[in-house]
């Protein structure tokens, strides 16, 4: 198949009508998540976004500027690749 | 400046119908956002909602939607942390018009902000936020910058605005009125009305050596639209004491008599419980608010105070 | 005296780490010094800020761990403060610094998470805005296919990496399984953020399925578009980019161009 034929209408129309009864079936299964007032409820994200606020901090900032430790997170979860290191 | 300075309580009207009840609030936390809406009318003691502006002055999203349920609930205030009316040069007009937008969105029942500042002009030209709110030093060329500033906001808004009396940490050598006298000068030149923290005062008060109820004393009942009231912590520093006002904790009870101090001289004026840090349940909210509510409910108004106007 | 704006660019620089001195004998000592005093508000700013940061880079964070993401937050915050108090908008520069730190030659997918998260962040803030379904677009006849444009929904972002940055964000999650691992290995990962209805949602595409989504976003026609990805990859099937696109909610509306 040259690269001519593929674009033409009904090969397109084709990949459409596929990708539009996909897509339906998605939007249906959205559907049913649906909650009341048209928002869901709040995702794992939504309680933690980054908020201005009017109320200092009792902690301190005591540490120097210079110094960075390695990480020490979960990103020891991540393995693989060629320049990972734990 | 001066010109506008003479024509004291520019937009001055009839007291609104959107004002607030002289009830107790909350803080809206996005924590809570659920089970208020669940729980609806099963929950008496939130008389109305107050959030912080800059949380809300996104273009769309689940916040603002969440926002706009509770709105059609409570009574909903505006309480501004990042307009830093205190800044010396212009107001940032971006940032006003965000709120003027939000404040018609929601149609706020109060608009507020702090006498503080949090920006600091940079070389570029922009603003560096701090995200602090600092306290200025209290001189002429501080009054003539702030009060040109609160009636900017007021003639975009097109309303009264609060302002609230800060919690400090630091006062400068050069200034030269004290923070009450300051603070009614503001509200004279300006029109605007005051939102007076009892826990600032509090605060304040032992970071300074100040007398917390001669300052509350200086305060008429007709300039105040709204008191806050929120937990502080300590910080010591080599062996002393300063108070940080971080509203992570509960209402502490020497702030509950100065606050039941404060209703019995100005009577019932509409009430926050602010809680912005290591947020609790709600009901732990609620139970603060059910507290304010029964120290209004026992307040009868003074005779001849009609309260500040917001509108 | 110092003016006001003076005062308030040495404590700006005070509160972003620099030198105090310039504020001896202006603040009050009375039994702290004015150092103790200014460090509250250093305090503030710092602090306050690096919960802002940490809010919205929630999964770097968690891949650096507290201590990592506070001394790379502190000199990002000192180096690139807020310029508008709007925090939710802050950071938009924070993957971009987090790429030029050797600390992290080692961790090269970290500030791809960081552009995935913020992503999701603008996409959570993004306006309002009519979303496209598949019924919207069963009147248009067949053969006009061609020329259909869309207009991208305001929440649509596009991230892509040679990592599989989706796995390491889902596996970062709260709630996500404590002992999942991602191989790197895994390869490129080619991300649509979307917000059809409260939710954001991450989508997968193929790499050239990103290259027809920027086309169509930035008002192509389909037909046009999926002639140019078919220019450098021939055997592309649109059909699957589509059927991601429109049932994920990515497009707000669309016409016929002529």
């Amino acid at each position: 198949m040259s690269v001519k034929t593929i674009t033409k209408a009904p090969v397109l129309a084709a990949a459409v009508a596929v990708a539009l009864s996909a897509a339906a079936m998605h939007e249906a299964q959205a559907a049913e998540m649906e909650k009341c007032y048209g928002i869901s409820k709040a995702g794992h994200n939504d309680c933690q976004t980054a908020n201005s606020s009017c109320a200092g901090t009792a902690k301190m900032d005591n540490q120097k500027d210079a110094f960075i430790a390695v990480p020490k997170g979960t990103c020891a979860k991540i393995v693989g690749g060629s320049t990972t290191s734990g | 400046m001066s010109s506008q300075h003479q024509s004291a309580h520019p937009v001055l009207g009839p007291i609104p119908a959107n004002s607030l009840p002289a009830r107790a609030g909350i803080g809206l936390k996005a924590q809570h956002y659920q089970e208020i809406l669940e729980r609806g009318a099963d929950i008496r003691s939130i008389g109305w909602l107050e959030v912080h502006s800059e949380n809300y002055m996104c273009a769309g999203g689940p916040q603002l939607n969440w926002l706009t349920a509770l709105c059609e609930r409570y009574p909903v205030s505006l309480h501004g942390v990042g307009m830093s009316l205190g800044t010396a040069g212009p107001l940032d007009a971006k940032h006003l018009k965000r709120l003027v937008d939000l404040e018609r969105r929601v149609e706020a029942s109060h608009v507020s902000e702090h006498l503080s500042w949090s920006i600091a002009k940079n070389a570029q030209g922009g603003g560096d936020y701090l995200n602090d709110l600092i306290a200025l030093p209290y001189t002429e060329e501080s009054l003539d910058v702030f009060c040109g500033h609160v009636e900017e906001m007021q003639d975009a808004l097109g309303r009264r605005v609060l302002i609230e009396n800060p919690s400090s940490y630091l006062r400068y050598e050069h200034s030269v009125i004290p923070e009450p006298e300051f603070l009614l000068e503001v509200a004279k030149r300006s029109g605007c009305g005051i939102l007076l923290d009892v826990n600032n005062v509090y605060v304040s008060a032992h970071n300074h050596g100040f007398d917390a109820h001669a300052y509350l004393d200086q305060i008429p009942a007709d300039l105040v639209g709204e008191i806050h009231l929120a937990g502080h912590s300590q910080t010591v520093i080599d062996g002393r004491a300063i108070l940080i006002d971080d509203h992570g904790s509960p209402v502490i009870d020497d702030v509950w008599s100065l606050y039941e101090y404060t209703i019995a001289r100005l009577g019932p004026i509409p009430t926050l419980i602010e809680w912005d840090s290591n947020i609790p349940d709600l009901d732990v909210l609620l139970g603060e608010a059910a507290k304010a509510d029964r120290i209004l409910a026992a307040a009868h108004p003074p005779e001849e105070v009609r309260h500040v106007a917001v509108g | 005296m110092l003016p006001l704006a003076d005062l308030q660019s040495a404590m700006r620089d005070a509160a972003l780490g620099g030198d105090m001195d310039r504020l001896s004998g202006v603040i009050v000592e009375d039994g702290f010094s004015h150092t103790e005093r200014l460090s509250i508000h250093r305090g503030n700013t710092t602090i306050l800020l690096t919960e802002a940061l940490a809010a919205t880079f929630k999964v770097v964070h968690k891949l650096v761990g507290e201590d990592f993401f506070e001394a790379v937050a502190r000199l990002y915050i000192r180096a690139h403060p807020p310029r508008n108090p709007c925090l939710f908008e802050y950071g938009h520069d924070f993957p971009t610094y987090l790429a030029s730190l050797p600390q992290l030659d080692g961790f090269p997918y970290m500030a791809d998470v960081a552009r995935l998260e913020w992503g999701w962040n603008e996409a959570f803030h993004a306006a309002e805005a009519p979303v496209l379904s598949a019924s919207d677009l069963a009147a248009v006849d067949p053969d006009d296919y061609a020329q259909l444009a869309f207009t991208p929904h305001p929440a649509l972002r596009l991230v892509a990496s040679p990592y599989p940055i989706k796995e390491i964000w889902a596996v970062n999650q709260c709630g996500a399984d404590d002992d999942a691992i991602v191989d790197l290995d895994e390869g490129a990962q080619t991300l649509a953020v979307v917000r059809p209805k409260a939710q954001v949602e991450v989508l997968e595409l193929s790499e050239p399925g990103l290259t027809l989504t920027e086309y169509l976003a930035a008002g192509e026609r389909l037909g046009n578009a999926v002639e140019r990805v078919q220019t450098a990859v021939p055997d592309f099937d649109p059909a699957s980019t589509l059927a991601v696109l429109i049932g994920g909610g990515a497009f707000s509306t669309h016409i016929l161009q002529s």
